[in-house]
């Protein structure tokens, strides 16, 4: 008994510390304390792993039931019968209804008391065999016992405290029947006691062992799946976490690529502008140094011409010395034409400035270089007869074109080629004021002048406003013509600008503020550009483009509402979209592009007129094939005579 | 026969005008800035006035501003080489303030000649 007790303990013990914090109650082995919400789940658990088992442990023992028929019949042939009576008929029925009933949903709740009645009532069978072989002096049915619970001990999976009960209902049952009812003699009893109590004991032990690692193993699985499920909490935490960060990563670097192009480009505007600015301050160097030379100049050539002149005077027609004389005073005046030059390219002549209309002026100058021109080179001029007046000294256009043509003229002077003078009016909106330093929004008389001579490469394009240089061999000019040109442009708060590929031509763009103040007149009186009464939305999200498309078609007669604001735009064409018949709008804009906003407007006005503004070709096709129908576009910078022909040629159509 | 007082600061351009006033038959006195020039008016009593504008001591235009108010009958002819940062400013300036003619120098000889004598004879 002490081994026995040992072992109890030893397995306590053990189970104490494998699991230390695993509650029980020490008899029924139902878990208590924290651990006593999961008990119902055990004994489910339980349930479901017992089930086959059980099925299986029932037929084994229905097969054996059967085949200990044999024993009898060798053993105790004299009650064969009646013994086989108690396993067909009796037992047996009872082991095949209960495996049916293990098919049963009720089964899951009467599961154990199931194995109990099973153990009991195989086990009583037998006794009543041990009662009856007792008769004919057989003792030895009691180790059938043994074998029961050895069977309900273990495969049968009754729980311990089931288990237990069955088992010592049978022996109790033994008991009874071996002492008062067979009478057996006392050395046997002892004998059989002794074994069939060790082996209940040694049952229940196995019995209690068994069940105690099952439930350990229910409860570390427990363990385990909180474990895990906290793990996988984590994990998923991370996991969110990383696509969170990765998203934010995502953005920061989408972010990045474009402020780094933003920077890129803000960069390169920066060292444009720079660069003009160095020019400039260049130019303003020598200006001043020029005018501080041209005074002292002066001066000098004064005595020189006066002497000249008075010497010249006085001598003989027929003196030798008369041709030198003529020389001093012919360089002297020579001299004195430079210092002019200087001084107008030095911004510092008295400007009278009056409207003049450049056709007139760029007639006079072909007209006037054409009878000089080689038979090579071809003059072509494209004047628009929409652009009004600027406020100038026609002198110093006069000036600027004959320049510009005779450098152009000596540039295509080896191979011949075609001068193109094109006249026209722009709006010059911030696009182009970021490009080109000296001007401001509004509108300027546009002078393009090209031709197809020599070119030139970029070192010369970037100095040939500088005064003294020159590219022409010496003697050709005095390297001034083009400062001067620059000199007179800026002094008009215009700007020219020049493109230039070495071997195809080049192109000069000079700049003229549009007179201001009496544009109104101008193209009012000006008979070619078509007029109209009707009203416009012109939008746009350059305030000063707004502010001269206003006044521009203001001019021409229209009503005109202006928005800087598409969303804007759209709530004021909500509010009367009966009212508008035209919508003028600029393509690319924040939030919502010039075609999107006119396919919003065409679903509630499906009679809209659009024309769209565009600054970039490829756009423009884009903006042609849009879903949301035809618009008449218009390309960057807008020309008054175009635009106010598109609008009316628009307003026209059916 | 008309008297002619020149002032101007570079002596090479006093004695070439001398001489070809001279030569046209003027009495000529000269001054090398504005405040000799105004002890010299006093003296020799000019008809006509040829100063330069930039000169030291006393400039032009602050001499004609002071001549204009005290010799109304004299007449005056200012002539200028250019600013040296505002060129035709002081030529401008010179006929705002009473000068009668005003011309740009390297002065060109028959012109200026024929310019004075004209003037000399309203």
């Amino acid at each position: 008994m002490n081994i026995f007790k040992n072992t109890l303990n030893n397995l306590l013990v053990l189970s104490r510390e494998s699991s230390e914090s695993m509650t029980f109650n020490k008899l029924t082995l139902s878990f208590t304390g924290h651990l006593s919400n999961y008990e119902s789940e055990f004994l489910n658990d339980y349930y479901v792993k017992a089930l086959n088992p059980f099925r299986f442990s029932l037929i084994l023992a229905m097969i054996f039931y059967c085949a200990f028929a044999l024993l009898d019949s060798a053993t105790v042939p004299e009650l064969k019968e009646i013994f086989w009576l108690i396993r067909f008929a009796v037992v047996l029925p009872v082991l095949l209804s209960v495996f049916a009933f293990t098919y049963f949903q009720a089964f899951r709740k009467y599961m154990q008391l199931s194995i109990t009645a099973v153990l009991f009532i195989t086990g009583f069978g037998i006794i009543v065999m041990i009662i009856l072989g007792a008769r004919v002096s057989n003792y030895s049915y009691y180790a059938g016992l043994i074998l029961i619970f050895i069977f309900g001990y273990t495969f049968a999976k009754a729980r311990f405290i089931y288990a237990s009960l069955a088992g010592w209902l049978i022996v109790i049952s033994y008991e009874i029947s071996a002492i008062w009812i067979s009478e057996t003699p006392v050395r046997i009893l002892i004998n059989n006691n002794f074994f069939f109590i060790s082996s209940n004991i040694i049952g229940m032990l196995a019995g209690y062992s068994l069940e105690l690692s099952s439930r350990r193993d229910f409860y570390m699985r427990k363990l385990l799946e909180l474990e895990q499920d906290k793990v996988r909490a984590v994990n998923s935490t991370l996991e969110k976490r990383v696509i969170e960060r990765t998203q934010q990563l995502t953005d920061t670097n989408l972010k990045l690529k474009k402020e780094i192009d933003v920077r890129k480009r803000s960069e390169k505007q920066r060292s444009e502008l720079e660069a003009q600015l160095f020019h400039l301050k260049k130019i303003e160097t020598i200006v001043t140094l020029a005018g501080g030379i041209a005074h002292d100049f002066n001066n000098i050539l004064t005595p020189i011409l006066g002497y000249a002149d008075m010497a010249l005077e006085e001598i003989p027609e027929d003196s030798t010395l008369r041709f030198d004389l003529e020389q001093i005073n012919n360089a002297a005046l020579r001299g004195k034409d430079l210092v002019q030059q200087i001084l107008t390219f030095s911004r510092e002549v008295n400007v009278e400035k009056k409207p003049v209309k450049l056709d007139q002026v760029v007639v006079e100058v072909v007209n006037l270089i054409k009878p000089s021109l080689p038979h090579s080179i071809e003059i072509k001029k494209s004047i628009d007869p929409g652009i009004g007046m600027i406020n100038a000294d026609p002198v110093h256009m006069h000036q600027i074109i004959m320049n510009l043509c005779t450098n152009a003229i000596h540039a295509m002077k080896a191979r011949g080629g075609i001068l193109d003078i094109n006249v026209d009016s722009v709006l010059v909106d911030q696009k182009t004021t970021k490009k080109i330093t000296n001007l401001k929004v509004g509108i300027y008389v546009r002078i393009r002048l090209s031709d197809t001579g020599h070119g030139m490469d970029r070192r010369t394009k970037e100095r040939i406003f500088e005064p003294f240089f020159t590219s022409k061999e010496v003697g050709s000019g005095t390297g001034l013509g083009l400062s001067v040109v620059h000199g007179i442009i800026s002094n008009y708060n215009g700007a020219i600008t020049v493109e230039s590929t070495p071997g195809k031509g080049t192109l000069f763009t000079v700049f003229l503020p549009y007179n201001t103040s009496e544009p109104v007149n101008d193209i009012k009186s000006s008979d070619q550009l078509p007029r109209g009464v009707e009203d416009i939305l012109f939008v746009d999200d350059e305030l000063d483009i707004t502010f001269m498309g206003k006044k521009m078609l203001e001019n021409l007669g229209y009503k005109v509402t202006t928005k800087t604001n598409s969303s804007e735009a759209f709530e004021e064409f909500k509010r009367n979209p009966g009212k508008y018949s035209l919508l003028v709008t600029d393509q690319t804009m924040p939030k919502m592009l010039g075609t999107e906003l006119a396919g919003k407007m065409r679903a509630i006005n499906p009679n809209l007129k659009v024309i769209i503004i565009t600054g970039y070709i490829d756009k423009l096709s884009d903006a042609k094939k849009s879903k949301s129908g035809s618009y008449e576009l218009i390309l960057k910078p807008i020309k008054l005579n175009e635009f106010s022909k598109v609008i009316r040629k628009v307003l026209d159509e059916k | 026969m008309a008297k002619i007082l020149i002032i101007d600061d570079d002596p090479s351009i006093l004695t070439m005008l001398k001489r070809m006033l001279e030569k046209a038959g003027y009495e000529v006195d000269t001054a090398s800035n504005g405040s000799e020039g105004l002890v010299r008016i006093e003296s020799c009593l000019p008809d006509l006035l040829v100063t330069d504008i930039v000169m030291p001591e006393k400039e032009g235009l602050e001499l004609i501003l002071y001549l204009r108010k005290e010799k109304p009958g004299l007449k005056i002819v200012a002539i200028s080489g250019g600013g040296r940062f505002n060129y035709e400013g002081y030529l401008t300036g010179a006929k705002l303030l009473g000068a009668d003619l005003t011309f740009q120098k390297p002065l060109v000889h028959k012109e200026f000649i024929q310019a004075i004598s004209d003037l000399l004879n309203t």
